[in-house]
Parts: structure tokens; C-alpha cells; sequence
């Protein structure tokens, strides 16, 4: 009861961001028709009247698109918040790198009620676009974070039980044939086998996405995609060293 | 050569001399003319129909038991054998079984490998905005 009344309100905070990022991404949708709609009259008539009413919904996207990112970033911060994997130090990394970017949609928004005139406006929105490669690996990054977070739970829970599983077997060790306990060194040399190539996936993993880049939007998602790919591999490296776990036990079970 | 062909002289009929003993009895009734007993003939009479019919019948017995197929062999039901199972080996559980330490392993490993089992490693709400990024203003 007492666990639960922790997490609640803990979990509320994700789920709080990601409603507001939702309702966000609404709003950023409708301001987007809207000047598509506009700059479309514009381009057709070259009036007046369609000039200043594209300008004016050309301000309102803008705006729109960077409370959508910065609502972005706050869920990824409220996920890394809930994140019992993580140590404090990689949690401060990404939350710094969270917290540049919000700086920088910030003074991005605070130039655009400067803009005046269609040029301004593309001119300001050009700042972005060329920013948001940087913007977009950081995002990526954040998330192979959080999926790090995810495995690292897990591991530390398999040291626990592997750490336990070797304390009994020194233990016991007397209460077994010989032939019995070479079967038992044989698994647990196996599980030590299985958790060094997690470690080593994982190794790789923290190196690739402290180098997470690319010249595109494609080419970035190209690069998380392999991290997500040697994330599984791990996590299946994870559960075989398991598997071997249980093998272990029913094999300290039985005394033939 | 004066030759003369001679012709063969015929025998002159001789009375049939009197039986000895009697006087000469009449001649014998004409016998009645012999008329030849052709099958035909026979299978006219009533008994050659009843005999012909048996015969037919006979036969026809004789080849509808020849040429029949025999009755198939009635299905008798195998039965179908019980798979047998290998007895599992009664294993004689060790000392530490029963202790709780070992409990307390056996329950947390299965509790991590149902935990890995259903691990989801990518949160959907994560996936970043899609953005059209430039105005496009010709």
C-alpha cells in the first residue's frame, strides 16, 4: 500500500506530461492546417489581405511548433525522473542535455513576435530547421537512455539472484557428488558467459548513442534503430543467462 | 486277233427253297417307318423343358457363385494402442531443497525470467513529433 502511494504520484507526472504532449501535438496539427491553408491563398491571390492573414498564421505555427517541442522534452525529462535503472550521474546527462535544448526553443520563441514580414518569419523558422538534426539525435539519445534505464533494472536484479545463487552453492558445495558439483561449475560458468556478452552489448550500446549523429533526420533514426536492435540482443543475452539460472536451481534441487 | 468279248453271265434267280420242316408262313408286316430322335425332338416334350430349365439354373448357380466377389471382411475395430509414458524418474530431492535461501532463489529467478518474458524495451508514447519543418514560401 505503502509502494503504491509512492509510484502514484510518480507515474501521474508521466502521464500528466504525456496528456499535455498530446493535446499539444492537437493544437500544433490545427495551427499547421490553418497556415497551410493560408499561405496556399497567398500564393494563389498575392493580395493583401491573404499576405497579412498568412503572417499571421505563419506566427501561430511557429509558435505552436515550439511549445510542442519543449512539451516533447518534458516528457522525455518526467520519464528519465521515473527511471530506477539509470545512475544519477547518466540521469544528470541527459536531463542537462534536455534542459539546453528547452533553452534553446525558449530564445527560439522569444524572437518570433519580432517577426514582421514573410522573410522574417522564414528567416526564424530556418533557425530551427537548421538545429533540429542536433535537436533530433538528442531526442534519440534520450530515449536509448531510458531503454538503457529499462535493462539495467533488470541486470541488477540478475547480479542480486546470480550473487545469491553462488553464495548457497559455496555454502552447500560438501552436500554434492563430485560429478554434481562439476555440473554445477559448468552453469555457472555458462551464466558468466551469458552476462559478459550482455555486458559487452550493452558496452557497445552506451558508445553508439554517446555518438548518436547523422547529416538527416533518416540517417539518425537509421542509427537508433541498430542501438534498438543491439538493445533486444541484449536483453536476449539477459534472458538466456536466466534460463541458465533456473537450469542451476533445479540442478541444486536433486541431489542425483 | 479274233477275240470276242464275252460278257460275265448274270446267276439266274433261284426260288427261295421252303423252310424245312413248315409251310411257307406270310411275309412279315411292314415294319413302321423309323423316324430319327433328334434333341429337338426331345426338348419338345414337357419333361425336356422342366429338364432344360434345370439345367439353365444349375449352370447359372454354378456361374454366379464362380464369379462373385467375395463379401468384404468385416472391419474389426483395432484397438488403438495406449501410448505408454515413460515413467519420469523419481528424484530424490537434496538437502538444501527444503532450506529457505534455496526457496527464495528458486521463486526470484522465476520472477525475472516472467519479468524478461514481458519486457517491452520501447515505450510508443516516446516516438518523437513528426515536423514539416520548412515554410516553403515561394
Amino acid at each position: 500500500m505503502l509502494v503504491l502511494l509512492v509510484a502514484l504520484p510518480v507515474k501521474a507526472s508521466s502521464q500528466q506530461a504525456y496528456q499535455d504532449y498530446l493535446y499539444q501535438l492537437d493544437v500544433y496539427r490545427q495551427t499547421y492546417t490553418d497556415f497551410a491553408v493560408a499561405k496556399n491563398e497567398y500564393e494563389k491571390f498575392k493580395s493583401l489581405t491573404s499576405q497579412s492573414a498568412a503572417l499571421t498564421k505563419t506566427i501561430g505555427m511557429l509558435t505552436q511548433r515550439d511549445v510542442l517541442l519543449r512539451a516533447y522534452l518534458s516528457l522525455l525529462n518526467e520519464k528519465l525522473n521515473e527511471d530506477r535503472g539509470l545512475s544519477q550521474t547518466e540521469k544528470q546527462l541527459y536531463q542537462t542535455v534536455i534542459s539546453n535544448e528547452i533553452t534553446f526553443l525558449a530564445e527560439h520563441a522569444g524572437r518570433i513576435p519580432s517577426i514582421g514580414s514573410l522573410d522574417d518569419a522564414t528567416d526564424v523558422s530556418h533557425e530551427l530547421e537548421s538545429h533540429y538534426n542536433v535537436l533530433h539525435a538528442s531526442m534519440r539519445r534520450i530515449i536509448s537512455g531510458v531503454i538503457l534505464g529499462t535493462l539495467a533494472i533488470q541486470s541488477k536484479q540478475f547480479d542480486t539472484i546470480a550473487t545469491s545463487a553462488k553464495a548457497l552453492v559455496a555454502v552447500n558445495r560438501g552436500v554434492f557428488t563430485l560429478d554434481k558439483q562439476a555440473i554445477i561449475d559448468r552453469w555457472m560458468l555458462q551464466i558468466d558467459n551469458k552476462r559478459n556478452l550482455y555486458q559487452q552489448k550493452i558496452n557497445a550500446i552506451n558508445t553508439a548513442n554517446g555518438k548518436l549523429t547523422g547529416n538527416s533526420i533518416d540517417d539518425i533514426d537509421r542509427n537508433f534503430t541498430k542501438i534498438l536492435k543491439d538493445a533486444g540482443e541484449a536483453k536476449q543475452y539477459l534472458t538466456e543467462a536466466t534460463s541458465y539460472l533456473g537450469e542451476l536451481v533445479t540442478t541444486l534441487k536433486y541431489q542425483d | 486277233m479274233d477275240q470276242q468279248t464275252t460278257l460275265p453271265q448274270q446267276p439266274t434267280p433261284q426260288p427261295i427253297p421252303p423252310l424245312a420242316g413248315g409251310l411257307p408262313s406270310a411275309p412279315p408286316p411292314p415294319m413302321p417307318p423309323i423316324t430319327p430322335i433328334t434333341l429337338l425332338s426331345r426338348l419338345k416334350s414337357p419333361y425336356g423343358v422342366i429338364a432344360a430349365i434345370l439345367v439353365v439354373l444349375v449352370i447359372g448357380s454354378l456361374v454366379f457363385i464362380t464369379t462373385r466377389k467375395p463379401a468384404p471382411a468385416p472391419i474389426v475395430p483395432t484397438p488403438t494402442p495406449t501410448p505408454m509414458p515413460t515413467p519420469t524418474p523419481v528424484r530424490q530431492p537434496s538437502s538444501i531443497a527444503t532450506q529457505s535461501a534455496f526457496l527464495s532463489l528458486e521463486a526470484s529467478v522465476s520472477t525475472l525470467a516472467n519479468d524478461l518474458n514481458t519486457l517491452t524495451l520501447q515505450d510508443p508514447s516516446l516516438s518523437p513529433p513528426v515536423l514539416d519543418l520548412p515554410l516553403g514560401f515561394k
